[in-house]
């Protein structure tokens, strides 16, 4: 019973499907992200669990509860919405406070609770501000706040890091991070963001156009993302996507390499649509030769991106620049446009999906 | 060159509008002077602009009577049926603005026309009805008639200010655990100011300026300001001009009054919408 | 192509905010700019000024020779770009693109000719015959950018222009801007928070905090030598890690002591003995080490999987530190570890002023 479980959840909004047929199972005490594209579904799914909004089918059960038609004050969620919604006609106390004095709960405490809180946000010198004296990433802190004061079986933030300063965001995931593991709340979190996803989240729920296209644990997806969307979608660079088919029985082609695959994968995938899959980091290059990576390539350096510490090479693709090939080195590295150079990979990196189907057929270490 | 041609038209438009808003607020001007002459000053040809003011006109018309009286019925009606009208339309406007009412659409029409409807159609009707229910010449009826009558605008008025409040800020307190009529309070009433300020004002001219249903539905101790300044024009020496003037200048002192205060906020209400915060 | 020039400039809001404050800056012919800081720190204010949408209260600018501070912006002949894809709906990718040039009365077949030739570099050929309510908020960005880049402006200014979109497209977006200034060859000036978008994208960075310049250099001079500790944090993937120690001399060593640390650190002849300081080390160059030998120790309080890289974060006493390592190592929360601070990677500030202190004497 110790979780949170949705069930075959149907939502339109007129003729548009927002969510379809959409059944997950949250365990408590878990950090949880939504990963999608703007449009994929995950507010409308959040707002459902939250409440604020009917699903047309299918039933949320918290502790075993099916809370499918309590309002939301009923539910024990706790929700901050990507616009932060701070109440204009309130400080940042009041707007902090408002939850708990919702709870009728005695004015010592909710003072105690609010300070807490907002000690531990970095927010305890704002507590006498209007909201329209406040930064967006203050505004951002205080409706955190807001969410995080009161008890709740669960905790909802929809996007809560987007339009912030870069740096306030690099901050607060670690802090959501820190936040969950203190408290064993649980969490989830729709995000459009890899990165946030990835540094997160315990268990990933990747969503796109109102389906739930993959679902469990965050670093086995990672590492083996079964849909091609998955794939195209979670990483930082994304993945490299290379169409590939089999002609001979023994061998997988592309235009930059071709891999020597057993006979009984080739015999399954000969005559298919293929692509092939390499994740940027695990993609090598050097000027000279390379012995230690099974497969090698040779290419042109299109572009380096060095962003402190780490660099995203780009390779020149068949088509020049818009198909290029990415390779993310962790030190900076820098070479002219042009340079020739190689790159490299293990067989156990790569993955191969079906084109047509999306879906992941093989991966290079099993 | 140009700039002091320039200049020269700026004045020419600045006395052209002084002459247009005089001539706008003369009769205002004209009542509000009557009401501090003599008697042979009123009657005087060509009018006369510069007088010795007198309280005279008041001091009389307290004497004849039937002067407190409709003040009072005014004042009295005129706040209660507004206040009245705010508490009842508030809950309405909330609900229709937010929640799927059934037939929402067609009550909104049916409360619209109506305040669209002629007077004059429906009150021998009314004086029918409230005949029959022993309510003419009743405070309580006349207050209940005026919030019957103040419901329709202030519903439009808040429904649209409620519209146009954004629906985060009742999601955000639905998920903090507020059920609806606390965000009601909570949220929304706090951020209805203007708006409360522009339907106060309206409903209260409204009430205060009406005149058919009160002639209509009023006796001597229900009688209000407009009803009684045309009564009592008439005496046994002719028209009446004190009392007519010193009457008129009270009746419209607390309309100009509330106007001042609260034009601010008015101005706020009226385009509220057409601004984005 | 414009050398711009900045003196002192100033903006004042409402005769009190300081928005910008005494901005002196000269930027070379045909490089990429970024402006860099966090939000509120005048960096738009700024570009608005070199734009001319906004008035500067005191100061000039220059392009080139030319004293433009009093000209209106249609007259300075830059190309701007915003935050919101600017795009006409009712027109088609391809008219969008050509407006500009139509506008200025090119002839209509050139104009169409030099449009699809910038879309196929922004890669959008595709989208030419659709309307923008049918493209996503990355693809009318680069209708917007399109738009900018088909008329040959004096100066590009870019204001946040990947701040709204999706992250997955960013990367891409941000690549393709970093090419298309390589092959336009002109000034670019661009305005961000994200210091990614502005290593990658720079040839050289203004770093602003407060209306003011804390730093102007090329990304890798600014990122190795920060010149405050501001700069150090703000740049970096996580930025700088901050520890607070004593320079103490034992005999003829040097060292930088700490309740929990304690480095030998040669011939600092700037610092005082028994003064604190704030030392910055960034979270790749701490290396951990498996052997507890001579080494400083913390716990792991986090790890942050990054994908192509790992980020720990470890306490050290009070003080909390970052640090980058590989992907496959296993490290789990609670767990002690070993690392060392190599002393040609520290970075040494003043506690008071945040500046950095130079060490000429290593």
């Amino acid at each position: 019973m110790n979780e949170i479980r949705l069930e075959n959840i149907q939502k339109a909004f007129g003729k548009k499907v927002a969510l379809d047929d959409v059944s997950l199972e949250i365990t408590k005490g878990t950090f949880t992200c939504v990963l999608g594209p703007p449009g994929a579904g995950k507010t409308t799914l959040l707002r459902i669990i939250a409440g604020l909004e009917r699903a047309d089918r299918g039933r949320i059960i918290i502790d075993g509860v099916d809370v499918g038609a309590l309002p939301p004050a009923e539910r024990g969620i706790s929700f901050v919405a990507q616009d932060f919604a701070l109440y204009p006609h309130m400080n940042v106390y009041k707007n902090i406070a408002y939850p708990l004095k919702l709870k009728k709960m005695d004015p010592r405490e909710i003072d105690k609770k609010v300070r807490e809180v907002a000690e531990f946000l970095k927010i305890e010198k704002l507590l006498d501000r209007n909201p329209e004296q406040l930064s967006g990433g203050e505004q951002q802190r205080v409706a955190i706040a807001r969410g995080l004061v009161k008890d709740a079986a669960l905790y909802l933030f929809d996007e809560p890091l987007t339009n912030l300063d870069y740096k306030i965001r690099e901050d607060m995931r670690a802090e959501f991070r820190k936040i969950q593991q203190e408290t064993g709340q649980t969490i989830i979190y729709a995000t459009s963001d890899s990165v946030e996803a990835i540094s997160m989240s315990q268990h990933l729920v990747v969503m796109n156009e109102g389906i739930v296209v993959e679902y469990g644990n965050t670093l086995k997806i990672y590492n083996r993302p079964n849909q091609l969307f998955t794939a195209r979608y979670f990483g930082y660079p994304p993945m490299n996507l290379i169409p590939a088919r089999v002609q001979k029985e023994t061998s997988l082609e592309t235009n930059y390499f071709s891999i020597a695959i057993p006979p009984e994968l080739g015999k399954q995938l000969k005559g298919m649509n293929l692509t092939a899959a390499i994740r940027p980091e695990s993609l090598q290059i050097s000027q000279d030769g390379m012995k230690n990576k099974s497969v090698v390539f040779d290419s042109k350096v299109l572009l380096t991106d060095i962003i402190g510490s780490d660099t995203i090479v780009h390779l020149e693709g068949e088509k020049g620049f818009s198909d290029r090939i990415r390779a993310f080195v962790p030190r900076a590295y820098n070479a002219l446009p042009g340079t020739p150079i190689k790159a490299g990979f293990d067989i156990k990196d790569l993955y191969i999906y079906d084109a047509q189907a999306e879906k992941l057929l093989w991966k290079g270490d099993v | 060159m140009s700039a002091t041609k320039q200049a020269k038209k700026s004045r020419l438009r600045q006395i052209i509008a002084v002459v247009i808003t005089f001539g706008y607020f003369s009769p205002i001007l004209w009542l509000i002077m009557t009401a501090f002459k003599k008697r042979i000053d009123i009657f005087a040809i060509p009018p006369k602009f510069f007088f010795v003011p007198t309280l005279d006109n008041f001091r009389y018309s307290v004497g004849r009577g039937m002067f407190w009286g409709p003040l009072i019925n005014s004042l009295v009606m005129s706040v209660l049926a507004v206040c009245l009208a705010i508490v009842i339309t508030i809950f309405a406007a909330y609900a229709i603005s937010r929640f799927r009412v059934p037939a929402s659409k067609f009550i909104m029409f049916l409360v619209l026309s109506l305040r669209m409807m002629p007077p004059a159609v429906v009150v021998i009707p009314m004086f029918l009805m409230y005949r029959l229910l022993g309510m003419v010449n009743t405070h309580v009826g006349m207050v209940l008639l005026y919030t019957m009558f103040s419901i329709p605008f202030t519903l439009w008025m808040l429904k649209g200010f409620i519209d146009e409040l954004p629906r985060q800020f009742d999601d955000a307190a639905l998920a903090d655990g507020a059920n609806p009529l606390q965000v009601l309070k909570d949220i929304i009433l706090p951020q209805l100011g203007p708006a409360l300020a522009t339907v106060i004002i309206f409903n209260m001219i409204f009430v205060w300026n009406e005149f058919l249903f009160s002639y209509i539905l009023t006796g001597p101790e229900t009688r209000t300001m407009p009803v009684q300044i045309a009564m009592g024009i008439y005496t046994d020496k002719g028209v009446d001009w004190e009392y007519v003037s010193a009457l008129s200048t009270i009746y419209v002192l607390p309309v100009l009054a509330a106007i001042y205060v609260l034009q601010n906020n008015l101005l706020r209400g009226m385009t509220f919408g057409t601004i984005r915060r | 192509m414009a050398l711009i020039t900045l003196r002192e400039l100033t903006k004042v809001f409402n005769e009190t905010v300081v928005a910008v404050d005494k901005v002196t800056l000269h930027v070379p012919d045909n490089a990429v700019i970024c402006i860099l800081g966090p939000s509120g720190c005048g960096k738009t204010t700024l570009m608005r000024m070199i734009a001319g949408l906004e008035q500067p209260t005191e100061g000039k600018i220059f392009f080139d020779d030319d004293d433009v501070t009093e000209l209106p912006a249609r007259e300075r002949n830059v190309a701007m770009v915003f935050q919101f894809p600017a795009v006409y709906p009712h027109l088609t990718v391809r008219a969008n693109i050509a407006f500009p040039l139509i506008a200025e009365g090119v002839k209509k077949d050139d104009a169409i000719r030099r449009a699809e030739e910038v879309a196929e570099s922004l890669e959008i050929s595709e989208s030419l015959d659709l309307f923008p309510d049918a493209l996503d908020a990355g693809a009318k960005q680069k209708v917007s950018i399109a738009r900018a880049i088909v008329r040959k402006p004096r100066v590009f200014l870019f204001d946040e222009p990947l701040s709204n979109i999706d992250p997955n497209m960013r990367v891409d977006m941000k690549s393709l801007i970093k090419k298309l200034s390589r092959d336009v060859g002109q000034t670019f000036i661009y305005v961000t928070h994200d210091q990614s978008e502005a290593m990658t994208l720079a040839d050289y960075i203004v770093v602003m905090k407060d209306g003011k310049v804390l730093q102007y250099g090329r990304p890798e001079e600014i990122y190795e030598r920060p010149g405050t500790d501001f700069v150090g944090w703000f740049l970096g993937n996580p930025g700088m890690n901050f520890l607070q120690v004593e320079a103490r001399k034992f005999e003829n060593t040097w060292c930088l002591v700490s309740d929990h640390i304690s480095i030998p650190f040669d011939g600092l002849k700037n610092l005082e003995t028994g003064k604190r300081y704030k030392i910055g080390i960034r979270p790749e160059h701490i290396s951990l080490v498996d052997d507890p030998k001579e080494v400083i120790s913390g716990i792991c309080d986090m790890v942050e999987p990054m994908g192509g890289r790992k980020i720990v974060h470890l306490k050290v006493g009070e003080d909390r530190l970052r640090v980058k390592v590989d992907p496959n190592r296993s490290i789990t929360p609670g767990e002690k570890v070993y690392f060392s601070l190599p002393p040609e990677h520290i970075r040494i500030f003043d506690i008071e002023t945040g500046r950095n202190i130079p060490l000429d004497a290593v």
